[in-house]
């Protein structure tokens, strides 16, 4: 590590401890303070990759005022847990040579960390994703709320993301019309 | 629309303020749906309206659907028995709840005759199928092709072409260049009949001998009638036999003809399979090979073997094959209904392959007609059977969703 010149001898030593610790400290919007793996971090959140390159990670915590702690301790875990997950084409066992393409379909382990999450939790944390620019977390939370989509009648997903219906009756039945087999169980 | 930022001040004051997600992060969800579901998400507001039916989202979902597999493409099932003289056609959505019915007929029979339905699907890419069926008229053998969109229920006939035989390979090129092309099942090598002949612009075009300058061995014929298209070029499946080296038994050598239809020129080589590829299969029928692609876009063989399904995938300068278990015996059996004791479930014939959505579509002895996804690896039973029917033709049909989504209304 570089360090600059001039500077006094408790300065670089705090420096140094800085740079050498394996965490970061990050800050929810309610105060809460997480740690998490500076690599983990690094490799799965382009914004925080940004940040630490950038030295503007705050040892006593980076503020992520645009995170409430539950989204944060879900982010936090899932870097965690993608930390110390093995990458699936190693347990794919055979004797010979295989391509380890990646399939970028959620892996078990993806799955059933956003299976356990609420309704909120999940909408929370899809969220922190896109804030951060964590593009795999990201990737396994919109596959999941795609998921619970499927076979939901117009009405349900209006209730599901809050949105506001602004046709008219005779709209709806037209688009209805048009392409009927979409709406086979309404 | 931001309106994150202040969503846990909101949320304390029990404020909801539509959506509950931003723009972008709805226009992501909607991106990975099947395409009953972004139809249905169209539905809720004229705003998603507007988002889906643009060109951007479209472009979006090209990108998403150009790399890897989309299993949600895959609507449905055609399907054309010819058990008994009587052609049965059909088409059955997936899942069986979906009301999907598609139109597999053109609306006439070309000929205003009831003979339609013995149009049956010999080939599908990007939502469009090919139908083809013989007739002879006056000793003579003659095909007749038709292209069409089973969503929208538009077919175009080509004009009857003669031929010398049937079973003929079709391969069907979409985006600028509509095409349907015929590759007969014929001899490739020294002395076989080297004709093929290109349907383009509804006329038919020269026949052209691209193969004589590949060598290929003597009797060489189309294995499969499928072809896989990568970039432009058409892949087909090849077999020729072989006396083994002690002259007592004859096997069969397998390769894939290339053939580039992109551009002017049509462009042949070959590849020959290793023969290390082709080991451990139960029959050594050509039935057990069907040529795929890798999710990376590259050229693969999917060979049944007595222990699972294997995937060859070809290196990028096509010298050498890596070899991947895509499913083990255990597992297919496992999950579907047999109607046999599972040590008498043996055999395995692949069908088919579903380019966009990474779906196989093969039939195991006792277990019937099934259907397996490369990416997620889900097995399903599309119907129980007591014993593998060749004669059966069935192709799942994946949907252009960006084609159904441009043609929607605005409003």
């Amino acid at each position: 590590m570089e360090v600059d010149k001039g500077k006094g001898e408790a300065e670089e030593t705090r420096k140094v401890a800085e740079a050498d610790r394996d965490t970061v400290t990050l800050k929810s919007s309610d105060g809460k303070l997480f740690e998490v793996s500076k690599e983990a971090a690094a490799r799965l959140s382009t914004v925080l990759a940004g940040m630490i390159a950038g030295g503007s990670i705050d040892d006593n915590g980076t503020d992520l005022k645009q995170i409430g702690s539950e989204a944060l301790e879900n982010v936090v875990d899932y870097c965690n847990k993608h930390a110390n997950s093995i990458p699936s084409a190693a347990l794919i066992s055979s004797s010979i040579s295989f391509n380890t393409a990646p399939f970028k379909e959620p892996e078990e382990w993806e799955r059933k960390f956003v299976d356990r999450l609420s309704h909120d939790a999940l909408f929370d944390l899809v969220e922190a994703a896109n804030f951060l620019g964590m593009e795999r977390l990201l990737d396994v939370t919109c596959h999941k709320i795609s998921e619970m989509m499927k076979g939901k009648s117009p009405d349900q997903i209006r209730e599901v993301f809050n949105i506001k219906n602004d046709y008219t009756k005779e709209e709806l039945e037209e688009i209805r019309q048009e392409l009927a087999w979409a709406f086979y169980d309404d | 629309m931001g309106n994150h930022i202040h969503k846990a001040w909101r949320k304390e004051r029990g404020i909801r303020e539509p959506p509950d997600l931003p723009l972008e992060i709805l226009l992501d969800i909607f991106a990975r749906a099947d395409p009953a579901t972004v139809i249905r998400c169209a539905a809720t507001s004229k705003l998603l309206r507007r988002h889906i039916t643009n060109p951007s989202f479209h472009q979006h979902l090209r990108k998403n659907h150009a790399v890897g597999f989309v299993p949600a493409l895959l609507v449905g099932v055609l399907f054309f028995d010819a058990r008994e003289g009587q052609g049965r056609r059909q088409f059955v959505p997936l899942p069986p709840s979906t009301k999907l019915t598609l139109s597999l007929a053109p609306a006439n029979g070309g000929d205003g005759s009831c003979r339609r339905y013995t149009f049956r699907p010999v080939a599908s890419r990007d939502g469009l199928v090919v139908l083809s069926r013989y007739k002879i008229v006056h000793g003579v053998t003659v095909v007749e092709l038709c292209v069409g969109n089973p969503v929208t229920g538009e077919y175009a006939f080509l004009p009857p072409a003669t031929v010398s035989r049937t079973g003929y390979s079709h391969v069907l090129l979409t985006g600028d260049q509509l095409q349907p092309f015929l590759l007969p099942a014929a001899r490739l090598g020294h002395g076989g009949s080297h004709a093929n002949f290109l349907v383009k612009n509804r006329r038919v075009g020269p026949s052209t001998e691209p193969f004589a300058h590949l060598n290929l061995p003597d009797g060489s014929t189309i294995a499969r009638c499928s072809a896989v298209v990568l970039r432009g070029v058409a892949h087909w499946l090849y077999e020729y036999k072989y006396n083994d080296d002690d002259n007592t038994k004859s096997s069969h050598g397998y390769g894939v003809v290339a053939i580039t239809i992109a551009g002017a020129g049509t462009a042949a080589t070959a590849i020959e399979i290793p023969r290390h590829c082709l080991r451990w299969r139960r029959c050594e029928v050509k039935e057990e090979l069907l040529l795929a692609r890798s999710a990376d876009g590259r050229l693969a063989l999917l060979v049944a073997e007595s222990l699972g399904t294997a995937m060859w995938t070809l290196s990028k300068d096509s010298t050498s094959w890596a070899r991947r278990l895509v499913v083990n015996r255990q597992r297919i059996l496992g999950s579907v209904k047999l109607r046999w004791d599972p040590i008498a479930c043996v055999g395995t014939e692949l069908d088919w392959f579903g380019e966009a959505s990474g779906t196989v579509a093969f039939q195991v002895n006792g277990a019937g007609m099934l259907l397996l996804n490369l990416k997620t690896r889900e097995i399903s039973q599309f119907s129980q059977g007591l014993t593998i029917r060749r004669r059966l033709r069935w192709c799942p049909y994946e949907m252009d969703l960006v084609s159904v989504l441009a043609a929607m209304k605005s409003f």
